[in-house]
């Protein structure tokens, strides 16, 4: 699947890899379900880069440790961060593409970079957060 | 007063005329106690230490929560994000500080990396998204997703598309007596 302006969905990232996205503790709301926090909606959401491209940017998982890094090391410099992870296929069901984006930026995971394309929706974001796996959450 | 709130609200953000007539007038105000006004999450202590029915400390609270997000660093979110535009941050203001007045819970204020404000409320049974995107026109931008697990119904829509329905959904917060 694909929409205007969109790379090809890349189908070398497989269906069961895990994508990683820090989360800014301005992403972490009160769950007044249970008194801890939970993922806020907007933490799913694009932005435009300066080369135009508007997505949202995660990490591959299986590169990430394919660089002799553990997830948790994308959290190095970002104390008291969260980190989640949420599966290419969920993704994929919610109508979004995946491409490969190397970005110099995220310095050692350049090369695990990718960006999510396609329009995050309320009920996307819903389906993200609720498929969302924590793997970093912050102390409560 | 929801709904009219909502549909006066012009397209294009908010003039400080705008909002002199879209505030009730202070005899309409209805009384909001301290734990009314501030979310449960915060410390006891945080929000005015009595009953108020003036605009003001009301959008001085609001203000207090969303004022530092005009002033996010580059970057703050690792992956190049933006600092919510003055728009939106001028049009966030008045909006929440209206909606508490009609003792509408106060939502999460959730800063987007392009620069919007996403409102989030969260209670067991309803889930309203309200999104002010970093547009020209934000307020006739805004959308609003709504996800009623009673009904099990979920729908989105631009709020000025269906003012109506979006103010439904907010005074059900209203009456839950749940605060998000």
């Amino acid at each position: 699947m694909s929409g205007v302006g969109w790379p090809p969905d890349d189908l070398s990232i497989p269906d069961d890899a895990w994508l990683l996205r820090r989360v800014n503790p301005r992403w972490f709301v009160a769950d007044t379900t249970n008194g801890g926090l939970r993922l806020a909606s907007g933490a799913f959401q694009d932005l435009t880069g300066r080369d135009g491209t508007r997505a949202m940017s995660v990490l591959v998982e299986q590169n990430v440790r394919e660089l002799g890094k553990s997830p948790e090391d994308t959290l190095t410099g970002y104390e008291g961060w969260g980190l989640i992870a949420v599966l290419a296929g969920l993704v994929r069901q919610c109508g979004l593409t995946i491409s490969w984006a190397p970005d110099p930026r995220e310095g050692a995971f350049a090369d695990a970079h990718a960006h999510v394309f396609g329009a995050k929706t309320g009920s996307v974001q819903k389906k993200l957060v609720a498929g969302s796996e924590r793997r970093v959450w912050p102390v409560t | 007063m929801v709904i009219s709130a909502l549909e006066r609200l012009p397209k294009r953000g908010l003039s400080d005329d705008d909002i002199r007539t879209t505030r009730p007038a202070r005899s309409e105000l209805p009384l909001l106690t301290r734990s009314e006004i501030q979310p449960q999450y915060e410390p006891i202590g945080t929000a005015p230490t009595h009953a108020e029915t003036a605009w003001g400390p009301v959008r001085d609270w609001v203000r207090a929560r969303i004022e530092p997000l005009r002033w996010l660093p580059l970057n703050w979110d690792s992956y190049g994000g933006h600092a919510v535009v003055p728009s939106v941050v001028d049009l966030a203001e008045p909006l929440v500080t209206a909606l508490l007045l009609q003792r509408i819970p106060p939502p999460a204020f959730v800063p987007t990396s392009e620069g919007g404000l996403s409102l989030e409320w969260k209670v067991p049974s309803l889930e309203i998204v309200m999104y002010l995107p970093p547009t020209s026109s934000p307020w006739g931008d805004a959308t609003a997703f709504v996800s009623d697990d009673e009904s099990g119904e979920e729908w989105e829509s631009t709020v000025i598309g269906a003012p109506a329905r979006v103010a439904e959904a907010l005074l059900r917060l209203a009456q839950s007596g749940v605060a998000p």
